[in-house]
């Protein structure tokens, strides 16, 4: 049999076949939009807010990811614990959970009636229904994808350097900030951005957990579902968006992982 | 007295004791997995011990109840790869150490750039490890480890990874950087012995099984490792024998000593021939007029 770079002619169809069923949605979307009415369609009050809305909420969970994730990663690739097995498949759980089980179990944790429900309501504070919400169930189903990428970064380093900077004096904090974070930083920037963009597409746990408030819970992925039935211009031109923030998402993403980058 | 060290590690079956003076540079040497490695891990504070204790400069390190950390140890190690931290330029690797303890920015470069000059870097200062040769970058990791102005230097086979055309010029930085400084080496290298360390003591077995000045353990070596690592055979007696003075032949002779070949190596223009625990050199011609294969019984005269 013939074969292209060593690779067999019928598996270089099937290939063209795979990346037709991904691209060909895309092109789906972009023969659909209403050019004319384009630019009016995307900054009408309600996109702009549920962009804004997602961007913001995306943002501060990417955030979130980055503050309780990394050290997540650091326990779970530098330490040895009982049970060190099962808490990591339990915390990569979110990345397999169905989103909208992720929603209603973050529901029966901080809603009213939930386990923390009762505390928060003791401080004054509703989380359900709220942008806190939204950033909170945006974080649950994002934060793998950043302990999942830090782990195995941390796991391929190995910790050689941070022996040698013990024995120049440097104190584990030290250690942490100015040799572990520098080695690792390509794995956390393209696993920050992976969250970024995985948060940003939440939907199933937000509309559970958050429903979808214009304004306030009503992010881009549910604003376009719910104008789908109502205005599907709109819904297309707000899709089309998204897709671009995905592509531009993608190549950010791949630039981050490329470690030449950090060297001047 | 400014180092001592006495701890057992039963998972690795080392039972150490060590005791090194202040200023003074030893060699340690030992076959592959003979503790020498522990020895620097108790030292450096990577390895805790099962019992016993260190003492540096009256302080101690490990003991009983006692811990402390490695980067609270005044401790500094030289590895066999240079490891200079890659994201860091030559200067900021340098300048790590002091950085680390505290010393200001300014400072800790105008430290990092004596040392960079004490060891012939100087002109590297402004590039990236992925930039230096494996000589130029484990100059760098001296002067990185000096920087820290450690109380001991550890080094470990600290120029057994480089190309052999480099070695004679960093064993001269070496010794320049190692007189009068409290250091200890794990080498294979018998120049190395020679050449940087005032004492010797040889480890085998997680043991300390020899010690003393460098010319007396290795001109007289009372082990079989310590007498191989300078080519000579110890022979029962204890007396050494230098391999080109054994005889080899494939018939008894009187006062001949029997054995079976167990391996045979081309060295330059020698052929040495492995009897048991003795080494004989031969002249090619000779080696090949006695047909000598593997397995062969044979006959030693010395």
């Amino acid at each position: 049999m013939k074969t292209l770079g060593g690779v067999p002619r019928w598996v270089v169809v099937i290939a063209c076949v795979g990346a037709a069923f991904i691209l060909l949605p895309l092109v789906a979307i972009i023969s659909r939009v209403n050019w004319s009415q384009f630019i009016p369609l995307i900054t009408s009050q309600e996109s702009v807010a549920a962009l804004v809305l997602s961007l913001k909420t995306a943002g501060i969970s990417t955030l979130l990811c980055l503050v309780f994730g990394v050290p997540v990663a650091l326990v779970l690739a530098r330490t040895r614990f009982p049970g060190q097995r099962v808490v990591r498949a339990l915390v990569l759980l979110p990345l397999v959970l169905p989103p909208v089980v992720a929603g209603i179990a973050l529901l029966y944790t901080f809603g009213r009636q939930g386990l923390l429900g009762s505390t928060f309501t003791f401080l004054g504070i509703q989380i359900a229904f709220s942008t806190t919400a939204v950033i909170l169930a945006e974080t649950f189903v994002a934060i793998p994808f950043l302990i999942l990428s830090l782990e195995g970064a941390l796991r391929t380093a190995g910790s050689k350097y941070e022996v040698v900077a013990a024995t120049l004096g440097a104190s584990p904090t030290v250690v942490l900030w100015r040799v572990t974070l520098p080695l690792i930083a390509p794995a956390l920037i393209s696993g920050a951005i992976l969250s970024f963009a995985r948060a940003l597409g939440e939907f199933g746990a937000t509309i559970t957990f958050a429903g979808s408030l214009q304004g306030v819970t009503q992010t881009l992925p549910l604003d376009i579902y719910l104008q789908l039935e109502t205005n599907p211009d709109a819904a297309v031109a707000m899709s089309l968006v998204l897709v671009a923030v995905s592509i531009i998402v993608v190549g950010l993403a791949h630039r981050g992982a490329n470690p030449e980058l950090f060297r001047p | 007295m400014t180092l001592t060290l006495d701890a057992r590690v039963a998972s690795r079956g080392a039972d150490l004791s060590l005791t090194v003076e202040a200023g003074e540079t030893v060699a340690v040497l030992g076959a592959n997995g003979a503790g020498k490695s522990t020895m620097l891990g108790l030292l450096a504070g990577l390895v805790r011990p099962d019992s016993g204790s260190g003492v540096l400069d009256g302080e101690t390190l490990f003991g009983p109840g006692v811990w402390v950390p490695p980067h609270r140890r005044g401790v500094s190690l030289l590895a066999q790869e240079a490891l200079l931290f890659p994201h860091l330029s030559v200067l900021e690797n340098v300048a790590f150490g002091p950085r680390s303890s505290g010393v200001g920015s300014p400072a800790s470069r105008a430290r990092a750039l004596a040392w960079l000059a004490e060891v012939d870097a100087t002109e590297f200062a402004s590039r990236r490890p992925a930039q230096l040769s494996g000589g130029q970058a484990q100059r760098v990791a001296i002067a990185r480890a000096l920087a820290t102005e450690p109380k001991l230097l550890l080094l470990d086979e600290p120029m057994a990874a480089l190309d052999v055309t480099v070695v004679p010029a960093l064993r001269a930085v070496l010794k320049r950087v190692l007189a009068g400084r409290t250091a200890i080496i794990v080498t294979h290298d018998v120049v190395d012995a020679f050449t940087l360390a005032d004492r010797v003591i040889v480890i085998d077995g997680g043991r300390v099984i020899d010690s003393g000045p460098t010319r007396q353990v290795l001109q007289h070596p009372r082990t079989p490792f310590a007498a191989a690592l300078v080519g000579l055979n110890l022979l029962p007696d204890g007396r050494t024998v230098a391999p080109s003075d054994v005889t080899v032949s494939t018939s008894a002779r009187a006062g001949a000593v029997a054995g079976t070949v167990d391996g045979i190596e081309t060295r330059g223009d020698l052929v040495r021939v492995r009897v048991g625990d003795l080494a004989a050199d031969l002249a090619p011609a000779r080696f090949a007029d006695l047909g000598l294969a593997p397995g062969d019984r044979v006959w030693l005269n010395y």
